[in-house]
Parts: structure tokens; C-alpha cells; sequence
């Protein structure tokens, strides 16, 4: 009887030759579940409601966050869109948008993404449903408090990390309780083998708190004001190491963990080659860290760190590729539903501007081409490839994904899906190619010297003024990239309004058109 | 040589440093990439990769 | 018998997956705090760490308080504090930053776009009047520019207190005010904020030493010169742009 459930040896020991009796599947072998209840876990163990309320939240702060998006735009093309009042200016807005679409946006989306796909990959409900509705409520709060409080001008002005200290506590002790909760799930499994896809989570999660608490170091000097531990060059190598890997932890890794179980979902095919995950998530995970210095090349920060910032960032390009290569490779045989499937459209969509996007990254950290895209428009082309292509692009496949499993209901326009993904699409090439367009230009125009050793355009504003059109065409790419959206939550809102409507036990959940 | 690389070469401080921790990653990196495709292995990490498809949530 | 046999099973296992899952995230956390050690430790240390030389000294009070405003209405989003190394930006902004300016800027404003121009070398380099009507309406006085205007500048006051905290808030974050600058922020306000109003005044623009635009100009006049000064006696490190 004891002896049965005898705690697992290693499958074969080396020189063994592997006996059939002898041979203990590794996975099933530990599952303690054996004791208890059947593999075949049913729905109602699992808490959906949690992802349901982070599907909504995710979808109401895109919405709003694409929406300032695009009118900072046009306050670029046409300067009088900044209103006169102080609360609408540029220089307050574009924090809001940047704090809307990361932390709002796709913050929701991750963990919608990671609570529905960590219950089921464990097998095991969330740890704590209390934890749960603190971390969402705690989370809209400071969302709330960020859309108040940076348009009043209360901001410490380091880029992704402008929110008022008070704020910051708020962030750190909300984050411990979903850290608390995610941990304890983790601990309580019923599965053994952790998949790749919560190893990027873990990763999210450590990360995101270490980042988060050394950038937030500083003295209060009021209630909404305050000043940094660090001044100058330390200041800024400590906030683009921060910066940057916000980008890597709260925009990469967990996205590439809702990629690994996603698109798999979605494709219903295994991953590429789960062996190369494991290669390209330990060096995705140690080089991201040491890039923050690219944000800094030609600067006072001594010659070292920018070397070593320049460098590793070239390295990351191999494991972003890896990244890329195992989501694309995984459609190999099945490519032919990506045609029918707007999911896989957006996925695969998705991980393509990832791929560029990375490419794209360490070109543009080489010092010599920084020189010419650093403070360009460039960049913000880099950066909306990234964003709107890969962040975006993912989050709306997951989002069309999940409805009719949340809700046991078909779209309510099941083609406007389609039509979704091509205006986000061609919204992401307007904006990209026009913001590389206008990038080019100015950083050429301010270098540009005659023969004479003198500046070719030497007045600023000469090369200000050209870049309107650019401006412009940036704004339709954005505008594009926004109805989209907007056409997706209405989708959505009337396929949950139906769904809520219906009374009879609802059918066997039916794949997406 | 090249006077901009002479002068970086001998900026260089605790170069013997740099070049073992070199040598310890890279080494570090083989190891585990042999570890993660070696043929011991395979069977395991393929049956992992099912994981997603198998979890019988609504199949 | 058989029941606590099983626990015993049940907490056996639970500890190897947790030890599977600990140890994981154990190695995920030194793996991510390489790279941040490597980078930011020297940082505070003198060989390898920036330079901080003593020929740079901390902002005035007046200045700190028009820092504040520049830091509140995003300046620093489309105007950068960071002249490089490079032929164009020494023809067109002047000398390029050396580290060892930036010393106590607190918070950093390096800024990382240029919407507008560079403004690190903008000290003295236009009179108290041009920042005025700039703020109050950019194009009058530099026509075809896509900045926002900042006419409430013009009107909002500053409270000393608010800027004696901002000063003792500094200081305990390590910039080296004395006592008496923390003492008598009111009166160091006073004196510098008198001397624009009278340049001001000079160029025709009445206005109150205590509005914020006057704050304002105090720290854009200060922008870049404790480095020009350093750069013209020799006292910078000689390091040349290798670009």
C-alpha cells in the first residue's frame, strides 16, 4: 500500500537499461494528484472571474490610453490641440499615455493572461480569491490615481516611473500581494513540471519588484513631490536600467509567457522546440538587465557602462530571435489556418514585429547609429513597432481568444475581428514607416555640415517645421490603430451584453470563426 | 596599432577579471544548452511542451 | 496509521515541487541582479563611478524652485539637457556635457527626445525678456514653433516654504546645502528673484518677484554655465570627443 505511492527515483539512472516496469512516466509519476482526484480537471475549480474583471479593465485602459495616444499626436502636428489649460499640455500628457498604455494596457492584460492560463497549467485554483480582487482593485486604484494625478503636474519626471511617491508605496505593496498570491498558487500545484510560459511570469514578477523599488528610492519633500536617492549620471543609469528593462520585464517576458501558452491554445500544437525555450529564456532574462546604458550612449556615463550596455544589447538579439523563431516555428504544417483564424492572424502579426522590433533594437544601440537616431523620431518608431505591433497585437489575439471561453459565447461580429487586425495592421505600418521617415531626416538635418565646416541647417525650427507631414501621417496610423480597438470593445461589449442576456447552461465553448 | 584601441586596451583595468567571468558565462551557457537538448532529455521536455494542449481545460 | 503515512507522502512531495519551483525562482533573481550590481555599484564609486568635480555647486533656492516647474510641466519631454560629443552639436549647442555637471541635478533631466532644441548651454544666452515672452507665447518669439504656450507662468506664485521643503528635502538626499541656505531660503529667494524683475523691468515687462515665470528663468540661466566656466579655465577633463 505505502510502497506503491514510493517516491519517484529518477526516470532511468545512467547505464540502467530502461525497464518497462521500472520506467515511471516523469511527469505522471509525481503528480500527487493520484492520491486525490482524477487528471481531468472541471472548469468550476478554477476562478474565472478574476480573468473576466482584468478582460474588462484591459480593454477600458487600452482604449483610454490609445485615445491620449493619439491626441499627443496631433498636439505635435498642430500645437493649439494642446487646449491652453495647463492639465492638457503635452508635457503632462504624454506620461499619462505612456503610464496608460504600459502599466493600464498591457499590465491588465498580463494578468488576465497569467490568471487564466497559471490555473489551468497547474491545474490548481489561484492560491488566495481574496488576493486576487485586492491586487485588481488595488490596481485600477493606481491607474485611477496615475489619470489624476500626472495631468495635475505631480511627477518625479523619470520616464515610465513618473508616478508621485505616494503612488509608488501603493504599486509596491499591491505588487507583494499579487507576488504573494502567484507564489502560493505556485507552491500549492498539482503539476510538477513548471511550463515555460510561468517561467517568463516568474521573471515578470521578481523583476518588475526589484526594478520598481531601487528606481523608486527617493525623499519626500511634500505629500506629492519628491526628490531622487541618486543625482546625476548615477540618477540616469539607475532610471534606464529601470527603463529599459520595463521594457523587458513588463512589455517582453510576460508577454512571451502569454505567447508560449497562447499561441499554442490557438494553434493547438506544441510549442516549436521546448529546448530552445529553456536556452533563450535564460539569456533573454540575464542580458536584458545589463542594456539600460544605450539610452545613454554619448553621454557623461563613463565609457565602460556605455560599452557594456552597447554590447549586451547587440547580444539580446539571439535570444529575442529565439523567442521569435519557436512561436513562429510552432504554426510549421498549420500555416494555412492562420488565412481563417483571426487570432492566429494577430499572433502571428505579433510575434513578427517582435522579431523586427529586436532587430530593430540592437542596430539602433550600436553607438555610431545611435548617434545619429538618439532623441530622433526614430525611436518613437522603434518604440511603437514594439508596442503597437508586438505588445498590442498580442493582447488582442489573447483578448479574442478568451471571449468565448470566458463567456461561452460566439463573437457578436465575428468578421469585425478580421477587419480589426487589418486597421491595426496598416495602422502599425503608417505609423512606423512615417516616424523612421521623419526620424532619418532630422537627425541627418542636425548633423548635416557644409564645406565650409559650417551647420547646413543651422535654425532648429527649419527642420521642426518639415516634420509635419511626418506628423500627420503618423496621427492617421494612430487613428487607424485606435478604431480598431474601439471596434473591438463594442464587439465585445455586445457579445458579453448577449452572453448575459442568455439564460440556458451554455454549449461546449465553439472555436473562434 | 589603431591609437583609439591602444589607448582603450590600456584603460583597461582588471582585464584578467573581465576574461574569466567571460570564460565562466560562455562555459555556463554551453553547459545548460547541452543540458536542455541533450537526447536524455528529449522525451521529457516533448511531453512539457504538450502541457497547454493537455490541461483538458475545454477540449 | 495509514492516514498520517499519507500526509507524510502528501508533504514530501509538496516539498519537492516547492523546492523545484523555489530554487527556480532563487536562480531567475541572481540571474536578472548581474547585470543591475555590475553596472550600478561602480557607479558610487570614484575610479570607475562619474566624475564629480567641485568647480560645479548646487542650484539656488530660486533655481530649485523653477526646476520644480520645468520638472512639472514636462519640459524634459521634449526639451533634452545633453550636449554630445559631436562635431554638429559643438557647432550648433556649444560645448558638449561633461559628466561631472549634472552632479546635483536631482532628479536627472537629460531628457530623451528633442521636439525642441538641446537647452543645456541656454544660460545667458538670452536675455530674462525673451524667456518671458517665450513662455508667454513661443511663436512671438520664435515663429513656426509647435510649443504649447505657458501663460499661467505668468500669473501662478511660489511659496517660499514650499521651496525651503524642496531644499531640506535635497539636502537629505545628499545635495550639500549649508544651514543658512536652508535657513534663509526666503531671503536667497528675495535677492536673485529681485535682479530678474529688474532686467525685466529694464525691457518694459512689470511684473512680481514672487511669479512663477521669474523662478523659471532663474534655472534656465543657470542651464550648462558652472560647465562652460569649468571648460574655459581648463578645469574640465582633458579627455577630447573621440567622435
Amino acid at each position: 500500500m505505502w510502497g506503491q505511492a514510493a517516491i519517484p527515483r529518477p526516470p532511468i539512472a545512467l547505464g540502467q537499461t530502461p525497464d518497462q516496469s521500472q520506467t515511471t512516466n516523469w511527469l505522471e509519476s509525481v503528480d500527487p494528484m493520484q492520491y486525490t482526484n482524477p487528471t481531468k480537471v472541471d472548469e468550476s475549480t478554477y476562478d474565472d472571474d478574476i480573468v473576466r474583471m482584468f478582460f474588462g479593465a484591459t480593454v477600458l485602459w487600452g482604449v483610454v490610453g490609445m485615445l491620449v495616444g493619439v491626441v499627443i499626436a496631433l498636439q505635435l502636428a498642430w500645437w493649439p490641440a494642446n487646449l491652453g489649460l495647463p492639465w492638457t499640455t503635452f508635457g503632462r500628457l504624454r506620461p499619462l499615455h505612456t503610464n496608460a498604455v504600459i502599466f493600464a494596457f498591457a499590465g491588465n492584460i498580463c494578468f488576465a493572461g497569467i490568471y487564466y492560463s497559471m490555473q489551468r497549467l497547474l491545474k490548481t485554483r489561484m492560491w488566495n480569491d481574496m488576493l486576487s480582487r485586492i491586487h485588481f482593485w488595488g490596481w485600477q486604484l493606481i491607474i485611477v490615481l496615475a489619470a489624476v494625478t500626472l495631468p495635475l503636474g505631480m511627477t518625479q519626471s523619470k520616464e515610465y516611473a513618473e508616478l508621485a511617491w505616494p503612488i509608488d508605496v501603493l504599486i509596491t505593496v499591491i505588487w507583494v500581494i499579487f507576488a504573494v498570491n502567484f507564489f502560493g498558487t505556485l507552491a500549492t500545484r498539482k503539476v510538477k513540471h513548471i511550463y515555460v510560459a510561468i517561467w517568463f511570469y516568474i521573471s515578470f514578477v521578481i523583476t518588475i519588484a526589484v526594478l520598481h523599488i531601487v528606481n523608486s528610492l527617493a525623499v519626500p519633500a511634500t505629500l506629492f513631490r519628491s526628490y531622487p536617492l541618486y543625482s546625476g549620471m548615477t540618477d540616469a543609469l539607475v532610471q534606464w536600467w529601470y527603463g529599459h528593462n520595463a521594457v523587458g520585464f513588463f512589455l517582453t517576458t510576460p508577454f512571451l509567457g502569454l505567447m508560449y501558452y497562447y499561441l499554442p491554445r490557438a494553434a493547438e500544437r506544441p510549442v516549436y522546440s521546448y529546448r530552445l525555450s529553456i536556452v533563450h529564456f535564460w539569456a533573454l532574462v540575464f542580458l536584458y538587465i545589463w542594456t539600460g546604458p544605450h539610452h545613454l550612449l554619448y553621454s557623461g556615463l563613463p565609457d565602460w557602462a556605455q560599452t557594456l550596455g552597447m554590447i549586451f544589447s547587440v547580444m539580446l538579439l539571439a535570444p529575442s530571435w529565439g523567442g521569435m523563431l519557436n512561436g513562429l516555428l510552432t504554426l510549421r504544417g498549420a500555416w494555412n489556418r492562420v488565412r481563417t483564424d483571426p487570432v492566429l492572424k494577430f499572433f502571428v502579426v505579433a510575434v513578427s514585429f517582435y522579431g523586427m522590433s529586436t532587430f530593430e533594437g540592437p542596430m539602433m544601440a550600436i553607438r555610431t547609429v545611435n548617434g545619429l537616431a538618439h532623441f530622433t523620431n526614430w525611436v518613437v518608431g522603434h518604440v511603437h513597432s514594439g508596442a503597437l505591433g508586438w505588445v498590442g497585437m498580442m493582447t488582442f489575439g489573447t483578448l479574442y481568444w478568451l471571449v468565448p471561453r470566458l463567456w461561452k459565447r460566439e463573437l457578436a461580429y465575428p468578421n469585425w475581428a478580421t477587419t480589426h487586425f487589418w486597421l491595426a495592421t496598416v495602422g502599425i505600418v503608417l505609423y512606423t514607416v512615417s516616424m523612421w521617415a521623419a526620424g532619418l531626416m532630422e537627425g541627418l538635418m542636425w548633423r548635416a555640415v557644409n564645406d565650409q565646416g559650417l551647420l547646413a541647417s543651422p535654425a532648429f525650427m527649419d527642420i521642426v517645421n518639415r516634420l509635419d507631414p511626418f506628423y500627420w501621417m503618423r496621427l492617421s496610423g494612430g487613428a487607424l490603430y485606435l478604431i480598431g480597438a474601439l471596434m473591438m470593445s463594442w464587439n465585445f461589449i455586445r457579445t458579453i451584453a448577449a452572453s448575459r442576456s442568455e439564460v440556458q447552461a451554455p454549449s461546449a465553448a465553439p472555436a473562434v470563426s | 596599432m589603431n591609437p583609439v584601441l591602444q589607448a582603450a586596451a590600456e584603460s583597461i583595468s582588471h582585464g584578467w577579471l573581465a576574461g574569466l567571468v567571460t570564460v565562466f558565462f560562455v562555459a555556463w551557457f554551453i553547459g545548460w544548452t547541452w543540458w536542455a537538448f541533450a537526447p536524455k532529455n528529449k522525451q521529457k521536455f516533448e511531453k512539457a511542451a504538450r502541457m497547454p494542449l493537455s490541461d483538458g481545460g475545454d477540449q | 496509521m495509514a492516514q498520517t503515512q499519507r500526509s507524510n507522502d502528501q508533504r514530501f512531495h509538496r516539498r519537492a515541487l516547492e523546492s523545484k519551483a523555489g530554487l527556480f525562482t532563487i536562480v531567475t533573481t541572481l540571474a536578472i541582479s548581474v547585470g543591475g550590481i555590475v553596472e550600478i555599484v561602480p557607479m558610487f564609486t570614484a575610479t570607475a563611478g562619474p566624475e564629480r568635480p567641485d568647480w560645479v555647486s548646487p542650484y539656488t533656492p530660486l533655481e530649485v524652485a523653477g526646476r520644480d516647474i520645468y520638472v512639472r510641466e514636462g519640459c524634459y519631454v521634449c526639451h533634452s539637457q545633453w550636449v554630445r560629443p559631436m562635431r554638429a552639436e559643438l557647432l550648433r549647442y556649444g560645448e558638449w556635457s561633461r559628466a561631472g555637471e549634472y552632479r546635483y541635478d536631482r532628479p536627472f533631466l537629460l531628457g530623451s527626445r528633442r521636439i525642441g532644441p538641446d537647452i543645456h548651454r541656454v544660460g545667458r544666452k538670452y536675455p530674462d525678456a525673451w524667456h518671458y515672452e517665450h513662455m508667454r507665447d513661443p511663436r512671438t518669439t520664435t515663429p513656426g514653433s509647435v510649443m504649447p504656450p505657458y501663460p499661467w507662468l505668468l500669473e501662478r506664485t511660489i511659496d517660499a516654504e514650499d521651496v525651503a521643503a524642496s531644499v531640506r528635502a535635497l539636502r537629505r538626499a545628499g545635495t550639500p546645502y549649508s544651514d543658512q541656505d536652508v535657513a534663509n531660503v526666503h531671503a536667497l529667494i528675495g535677492t536673485q528673484a529681485d535682479g530678474i524683475v529688474q532686467r525685466l523691468a529694464e525691457a518694459g515687462i512689470q511684473t512680481e518677484a514672487d511669479r512663477e515665470i521669474v523662478a523659471l528663468i532663474a534655472f534656465l540661466q543657470r542651464l550648462g554655465r558652472d560647465g562652460r566656466r569649468a571648460i574655459e579655465q581648463g578645469l574640465t577633463s582633458p579627455t577630447e570627443p573621440a567622435r
